[in-house]
């Protein structure tokens, strides 16, 4: 009897292979970048790259179609293509700032059900169109891995906050915190990170130029990496790496309009000096200098949040988890009012292997 | 009891790796939503009660079969004679052969969204129907072999979970307690389908040699599972934020999707092939239990009562092609566990100790 049934399994596993549909890599064409633009009333403008690879590189090939809606985009695409597209290893998608302005929701609805596309995708918002953008050619292993390795980058070694498709959507449907993005642009041949957008829901409101970026990374995500050239009273200019930096964020007072402290210990070690020794006075100087740029860099930032009534910080969120029975609602009915107060500690630890 | 020759048992530990396989499946990928919805961020208290409650159902459950001498089915024929205990066990036999076919149903759907849009529903339960059928026909121990490799082979998938804490953010489980008790007593009962599985102890435990001591690895696994998902649910809670987590099937899967490493891009595509080790247990000892009963209720061959549900089962599947019917026998087998652990059980422990006290033995 087990004989047989061994048989009859075997059979069987060897009739269903085959049954379902096979994608081999030759075949298909494989999306590696996406970008949206608005292109005139109620159209979109969706662009895709598809890597083709030669001998020790890689090309792009774009493809770009106006439609009405993101779904049509993409599949309309399909048109245009010889092989299927498939969307499974998309690095990143781009949006147009003028439709970031209108409400990017659509465009990303797709990647949140199409259970082939990681949640990793990164997101970032284009001055100028997602379409000249993905037009140039950049780096040796074609754009879709290029933009991902210089978004990835500015993340994990500089100023630039943590975001990708899950932050997007988890900060996008938390009632506490709201969702920003990096802000590229093309620069002739290369693609420059020249800032972060915040969005209030899904449209962008404000931007944050490359100047804030480091204070608004230690706020948002309470490290940062990235070198930070400090300016001293006497133009002397000292540059330092940041080591680490710890945030802290407490609430007191009622629920409804509590007072928040905002407190940031940041740890560094100078890179550059070169107007004469580091002595433990400059050292000392260096440090106020810094805290007192930090505090007030910081609160002009917070300070702007509060006009625009958006919360990329997550402070609604924060004073969800310190309070029982917390309201959103009443949180942000004050929150242009409410008091922050910003303290900075900052401690220059070595002075590197000069002496 | 005794009725069970020695070479067909197995040692008291390995009660361990069957409670805690069978314990382990296919609700693993989805119950965060659920318990969350009811219970908010306070929903992994709830997975501590719905484990201490469980301890509670498996020392009445180790007392009953002491008192029957190690056989459940006898237990309902001495109390309420031969006809109305047989209808009890005959439920009995209903509920573990849908365990099976919950199991394989909910496990294809999930092949189908995330893997093979394409794969048909029969052609794949009919595979690992018969892949089933030839396990269990090999008898318990063959089975336990089962349970023990297809608990410790998908152990490592606890690892990936590791690239999750990247983006959480534990801030989000506080303040505790901020949800009424009973929301959170709710959420610890709709807890009980993914903690379901040791009450399969009621009718493997002739098959453990020296019965007694496999209590102490009953309890051990259920203290295991319960920690495992205690975590699990945490991780969650830390991982999306709370509205985010509602908009999710099955977030166990969502939580693979970040998962990065050089060689595979898309971790959950592993993780749900290594799934199907992790039900298969499930669908096995399901199997062999309701088979079990059936051959005691009526002095049939265990085989032959194999076949027929197995066949049953198979054929409820291809009757099935909608997510609703799917959620629907998933409802009615977490009601039917509910019921029988946490009202049948206690109804009969006490019946029990009444009758005993009146009749001098049960």
């Amino acid at each position: 009897m087990s004989m047989r049934t061994a048989l009859l399994i075997g059979v069987t596993v060897v009739l269903l292979c085959g049954c379902v549909r096979k994608e081999i890599l030759d075949d298909i064409n494989i999306e590696s970048a996406v970008g949206f633009d608005e292109a005139g009333k109620e159209k979109i403008r969706g662009t895709i790259v598809i890597p083709v690879y030669k001998r020790g590189e890689t090309a792009n090939k774009t493809l770009t179609t106006v439609s009405s809606t993101a779904k049509d985009v993409l599949e309309e695409l399909q048109y245009k293509t010889s092989e299927p597209l498939v969307s499974g290893s998309i690095e990143i998608a781009l949006y147009g700032k003028q439709l970031a302005k209108q409400g990017i929701f659509p465009f990303i609805d797709q990647f949140r059900r199409d259970a082939s596309i990681g949640t990793r995708l990164y997101l970032a918002v284009v001055d100028g169109t997602a379409k000249h953008l993905l037009e140039g050619n950049y780096g040796r292993q074609g754009n879709g891995i290029y933009l991902s390795n210089l978004l990835k980058q500015n993340i994990e070694r500089r100023d630039l906050p943590k975001t990708n498709l899950h932050l997007f959507l988890k900060t996008y449907y938390a009632d506490g915190k709201d969702p920003f993005l990096p802000y590229i642009r093309r620069v002739g041949e290369d693609v420059q990170v020249i800032g972060v957008v915040l969005f209030r829901g899904d449209r962008v409101v404000d931007t944050i130029g490359q100047s804030d970026m480091f204070y608004f990374k230690i706020v948002a995500d309470g490290y940062s990496e990235g070198t930070h050239t400090v300016r001293l009273n006497n133009k002397k200019y000292v540059s330092i790496k940041n080591i680490s930096t710890k945030r802290t964020i407490s609430f007191s007072g009622p629920k409804t309009r509590p007072h928040i402290h905002v407190h940031i210990a940041l740890e560094g070690i100078v890179r550059e000096y070169k107007h004469g020794p580091f002595t433990s006075a400059v050292r000392r100087s260096v440090e106020k200098t810094f805290e007192q740029q930090i505090r007030s860099q910081t609160e002009a930032l917070l300070r702007r949040f509060q006009e625009k009534q958006i919360d990329p910080i997550g402070f609604g969120d924060l004073a969800a988890s310190r309070y029982r029975q917390f309201r959103h609602r009443d949180f942000y009915k004050h929150y242009s009012q409410l008091p922050i107060r910003i303290t900075a500690d900052v401690t220059i630890r070595v002075t590197g292997i000069i002496e | 009891m005794a009725s069970v020759a020695e070479r067909l048992q197995v040692s008291p530990f390995m009660t361990f790796f069957i409670i805690m396989s069978m314990q382990i499946g296919i609700g693993v990928l989805g119950f965060q939503r659920i318990i969350a919805e009811t219970a908010g961020h306070d929903a992994w208290i709830s997975v501590l009660l719905a484990g201490a409650s469980s301890h509670l159902i498996l020392i009445l459950i180790y007392w009953l079969l002491q008192q029957a001498d190690g056989d459940f089915v006898l237990l309902h024929q001495r109390l309420f004679g031969r006809w109305v205990g047989g209808v009890l066990s005959l439920l009995l036999v209903l509920y573990f052969a849908i365990i099976p076919f919950v199991v394989l149903n909910t496990y294809i759907e999930v092949v189908q969204v995330w893997m093979f849009p394409d794969l048909k529903t029969w052609e794949f339960s009919l595979a690992l129907f018969l892949l089933c059928l030839y396990i269990t026909f090999g008898g318990f121990r063959i089975v336990v072999g089962i349970c023990f490799f297809f608990l410790i082979i998908p152990s490592y998938l606890v690892f990936t979970f590791w690239f999750v804490l990247d983006y959480s953010d534990f801030y989000q489980l506080l303040p505790i307690f901020d949800h009424s008790p009973s929301a959170i007593l709710k959420a610890a009962k709709q807890m009980t389908l993914t903690m379901l599985g040791y009450e399969t102890v009621l009718f493997f435990y002739p098959f453990i040699k020296g019965g007694k001591q496999s209590a102490k690895w009953a309890h051990a696994a259920v203290l295991t599972t319960t920690l495992f998902y205690t975590l699990l649910t945490i991780l969650t809670l830390a991982y999306f934020s709370e509205n985010q987590l509602q908009r999710q099937i099955w977030p166990t899967l969502m939580m693979w999707k970040v998962v990065e490493l050089p060689f595979i891009e898309r971790f959950e595509y592993i993780g749900i092939a290594n799934w199907l080790l992790i039900i298969l247990p499930n669908i096995c000892l399901g199997l062999w239990c309701s088979s079990r009963i059936c051959k005691q209720l009526f002095s049939i061959r265990q085989k032959m009562a194999l076949l027929v549900i197995t066949t049953i089962c198979f054929f409820c599947t291809l009757w099935i092609d909608d997510r609703a019917e799917i959620d629907f026998a998933n409802t009615i087998l977490n009601r039917a566990g509910f019921y029988f652990l946490y009202i049948w059980i206690p109804c009969l422990a006490g019946i029990t100790y009444i009758v005993k006290k009146v009749r001098g033995n049960v």
